[in-house]
């Protein structure tokens, strides 16, 4: 790739006058993130359990 | 001293993996700035590009797995920006189209010894010399990629990125 055009798009975003992003949109990501985090940890656990004792069905 | 600030980028990533949830915001603080200018750079709407911005993150969080760490990963994450950033536009692509267009048209009526700062240059810009260039510089796109994706020859490509870098050159020297 060349540099020196590299160089003049990095320019290009430097020169974008554009609030750092805030203080509550962080939140929002972390927040999200946190209960994916959980969602996984969760799903992990079910997915260890063995089938037969989700198994909700009953037998007669 | 913040906690992460002296872990490389692929440190925080195995942390992550490994459920370092605030691995993950040592990351965030690293490169939210940069992901948010280089969607307003593609869509060339503050609103629309905090939102585009937040998707990008969950997305980092939920395919992080994906990256394999054989590049860095600000690389993986830009082609990922990029990619989240053009399908958007794709996805509302024939509204876009026309207002892109209709407010191109105003601004080029605009007075032309004003100075212009560059946002004002990026609406000008058409949607597809955005995409070039942000498949350029921020995906890292090859240029036989970018002439599949719009349609172009390789020489038409190049010839394109050369002009519009340029053209951009000429405004950050203004």
């Amino acid at each position: 790739m060349n540099d020196e055009e590299d160089l003049v798009f990095e320019q290009v975003l430097d020169a974008l006058q554009i609030p750092e992003p805030d203080q509550t949109t962080k939140e929002q990501v972390m927040k999200a993130v946190f209960f994916l985090s959980v969602a996984k940890e969760i799903g992990a656990f079910h997915a260890s359990i063995p089938g037969t004792l989700l198994d909700d069905s009953i037998s007669e | 001293m913040a906690p992460y600030q002296e872990s490389t980028d692929h440190d925080l990533v195995d942390a992550i993996t490994q459920g370092d949830i605030q691995a993950f915001e040592g990351l965030y603080d690293r490169y939210a700035g940069k992901v948010l200018k280089r969607c307003f750079f593609i869509c060339v709407n503050q609103e629309e590009a905090r939102d585009l911005m937040q998707e990008i993150w969950i997305k980092v969080f939920l395919h992080l797995h994906d990256f394999k760490k054989q590049a860095a990963f600000s690389s993986w994450l830009y082609r990922l920006t990029t990619n989240h950033c053009l399908n958007y536009l794709k996805s509302k692509a024939h509204s876009e189209q026309s207002r892109t267009q209709h407010t191109s048209e105003e601004l080029i009526h605009e007075d032309p010894t004003s100075k212009i700062e560059v946002h004002h240059l990026l609406q000008k810009l058409p949607m597809e010399d955005r995409t070039i260039l942000a498949m350029k510089f921020m995906g890292e796109y090859t240029y036989e990629e970018i002439s599949a994706v719009c349609e172009i020859s390789v020489s038409a490509a190049k010839m394109r990125v050369s002009r519009l870098i340029t053209k951009l050159r000429e405004e950050v020297n203004t």
